[in-house]
Order: structure tokens, then C-alpha cells, then sequence
């Protein structure tokens, strides 16, 4: 019998990358090479904090906040 | 994460402070922040007119949506600079006008395009300024020419404390003294045509205000900086000054905070030649064209 793991997806600038469920809005955002400090994070419609776990089949959105110019 | 003033699901952690907050309490901290500083560094009062400068990016909206909840006449001023790469002006435009009409608020609109034959673009193209330089001049004409004609007593930007910190950070590593000197949340006016300008976002980070407008509902254009901004020093300057925050979290608030304290220390910037008047557009310049008529001439 074949397992597959549970998984979630985080995006970030229009790109989709998978990671397992569990994994947390911290470890999403620095897997990225991002800092906490410059982004916020949304699953569906809510605001999430840093601890966030993603369920299975969760979208976490990552939005830039930084502007520049 | 619960929030730190109820038991409800917190929205953001800010670290600086040890505090997490839910929707209801960090918006009623996002105002009381607005109001610390306007208090603060005295930007503005109930009796002034306040024309906002609104670009379509979250921290312009947050402010023009802050203001008006504390009740401030605020209306707004939306420049279309004529940028068409990755639909910019027109993106932007579109928040603008939307965000106006759902607040019911004025939104005046003024098209360089249409009102000078010129865009940012071909601007930049004719000038031997950068084009953030040219796209500066542009903007402070004629939010000053507005201010002027329909009678407001202030303007007002979105700038915030991620921009305040990144600028200070760069005049500090370059040693520009003179702009160092220059750089205050209120900025007044050295010339009867002129308006002050102030900076109510100035003690709230980018993270703050980009969370301000999604809580608020606040249809912002997402991550679609204008495309010129692409290596500016000031994305630089922020990134370093977000991972230096990261390991010691208060770090952009004390800097800036102590830096205002200590601003007179700077030297000031030698007397302006005495004012004439523009030939062309009567504002105040130093030479017979101000900077801005020669670059739509």
C-alpha cells in the first residue's frame, strides 16, 4: 500500500510550491528566503500568524509587503 | 496564536512589542498609532483640509481610509503618470477610483497626459535624472498645484516607518547631512504657495499597514510595484533593515525615533537663493523655469 503524504500549497508572487501539512507559516516563509518582517500571510480569506499550521489541501497565500521606488 | 487583549485568533504577531493582536484590537491600535504620531510630531488638526496623496498601494489607501475614521476632511489626489508597463497607471487608477466611491470620498484625478502631453516615461527619457528623481518632481508640483487651487491647508503621504527607516539608513551610510537635516514626519512649507507635507503612517511598519488594509477590506493593488522601483536602494536598505529586525525586534522604531530627537544635530542646509517666481507656472524656484517646467517644456 502506497502512502502519500498529506500536503499543502503556499504561493507566493503568482508561483505554487507544495509542502507537507503541518508544515508552519514560519517555515513557509523562510523556506522562501523571506523575512517575517516584510510579508503577511493569509489562508483563504484570514489572516494567519507565524505558528499557523497548514491543514491538508490549505492554500497559504504570502504577500509582499514591502514597496520600494 | 491568541490575541494579547482577548482570547479571540490573533491576526499578527508584533514582536517589537510582545503582542499579538485579533482584527477588532489591531485596528484600534493601528489608529491609536496614527493618532501617537500626529500628536507627537503636531502633523495635523481638525481644522485642516487634507489633501491625501493616494497611489493605489495599501499604505496610501490605509492612510486616506485612517484618516477618514478619525475624522479628518481628507480627500485624495491620484496622479495617473502615464506608465503603461505591466498596466501600472491603469491598475492603479482603478483602486483609486474604487476605493473613493466606496468610501464615498472625493477623489480628484489628474492625467499628466492629459493635462501636459507628457508621462513619467518620457520624462525620464528627456532627463538626465533618474526616473524616481523625475517621478518626485512631478508629484510634489502637482500636489502642491492642487493643494493650492482647491484650497487645502496640508498634504499628506503614505510613508511609513519602513520607508522613514530605509531613507534614514541610506543618508547615514552616505553621510548626506543636508538631507539628514531635511528629514522630519512634517515637512512645512518655506513658501506661501507651498503646503506642508506630513507623514501620519510614520511609526507603523509596511507589514502594519499592508495588514491595516486587508483587515479593513481594503482592495489594494497586491505586489504590483511600479515597475520602475525594481533594484531601487530602498528595497535594498528595507530588506537589511527587516533581518536586522528579526534579531533584535524594536531596532526601525528606536532607530527613527532616536534619529528625530537628535535631527538638529545635522547641519542645516544652506539658505535657498531667494524665491521668484516660476515664468511658467508661478511656483516658487530658484531659477527663472522651476524644475518641473523644464522637464514638461
Amino acid at each position: 500500500m502506497i502512502l502519500f503524504p498529506m500536503t499543502a500549497t503556499v504561493r507566493y508572487r503568482g508561483r505554487e510550491v507544495t509542502v507537507e501539512a503541518g508544515t508552519s507559516v514560519k517555515q513557509a516563509i523562510q523556506m522562501l528566503g523571506l523575512s517575517l518582517e516584510g510579508v503577511v500571510a493569509k489562508v483563504g480569506n484570514k489572516l494567519v500568524t507565524e505558528d499557523y499550521r497548514l491543514k491538508e489541501g490549505e492554500v497559504l497565500e504570502i504577500i509582499s509587503a514591502i514597496s520600494g521606488g | 496564536m491568541r490575541c494579547s487583549k482577548c482570547s479571540k485568533q490573533a491576526i499578527i504577531h508584533l514582536r517589537s512589542y510582545r503582542l499579538a493582536l485579533c482584527e477588532e484590537h489591531f485596528i484600534e491600535r493601528f489608529k491609536q498609532m496614527v493618532k501617537r504620531a500626529i500628536k507627537d510630531y503636531r502633523l495635523l488638526s481638525k481644522k485642516d483640509r487634507v489633501l491625501v496623496a493616494v497611489s493605489g498601494g495599501k499604505d496610501s489607501l490605509a492612510l486616506w481610509d485612517v484618516l477618514l475614521e478619525l475624522g479628518y476632511e481628507a480627500e485624495g489626489l491620484y496622479i495617473d503618470l502615464g506608465i503603461k508597463r505591466e498596466n501600472y497607471s491603469e491598475l492603479s487608477k482603478r483602486k483609486a477610483l474604487a476605493f473613493a466611491e466606496q468610501r464615498g470620498a472625493r477623489l480628484r484625478v489628474v492625467d499628466l497626459g492629459e493635462e501636459y502631453g507628457v508621462t513619467i516615461p518620457k520624462l525620464a527619457r528627456r532627463s538626465t535624472r533618474s526616473v524616481c528623481g523625475v517621478c518626485g518632481i512631478v508629484k510634489r508640483h502637482e500636489m502642491n498645484r492642487i493643494a493650492l487651487e482647491e484650497g487645502y491647508t496640508v498634504l499628506a503621504t503614505g510613508h511609513n516607518l519602513d520607508d522613514e527607516a530605509s531613507v534614514l539608513l541610506a543618508n547615514l551610510l552616505r553621510w548626506n547631512t543636508e538631507l539628514l537635516a531635511r528629514q522630519a514626519p512634517r515637512l512645512e512649507a518655506w513658501h506661501p504657495k507651498l503646503r506642508p507635507k506630513v507623514k501620519p503612517l510614520c511609526l507603523l511598519t509596511e507589514r502594519e499597514t499592508a495588514t491595516y488594509a486587508i483587515a479593513r477590506g481594503i482592495d489594494y493593488v497586491y505586489e504590483l510595484e511600479c515597475p520602475f522601483s525594481e533594484g531601487a536602494t530602498s528595497i535594498t536598505m528595507k530588506e537589511a533593515l527587516n533581518r536586522i529586525e528579526e534579531r533584535s525586534p524594536g531596532t526601525k522604531l528606536y532607530f527613527y525615533r532616536e534619529f528625530l530627537k537628535r535631527r538638529s544635530m545635522f547641519a542645516l542646509p544652506e539658505e535657498r537663493g531667494e524665491a521668484i517666481e516660476c515664468e511658467v507656472c508661478g511656483f516658487p524656484t530658484t531659477s527663472q523655469r522651476c524644475a518641473f517646467c523644464r522637464l514638461v517644456a
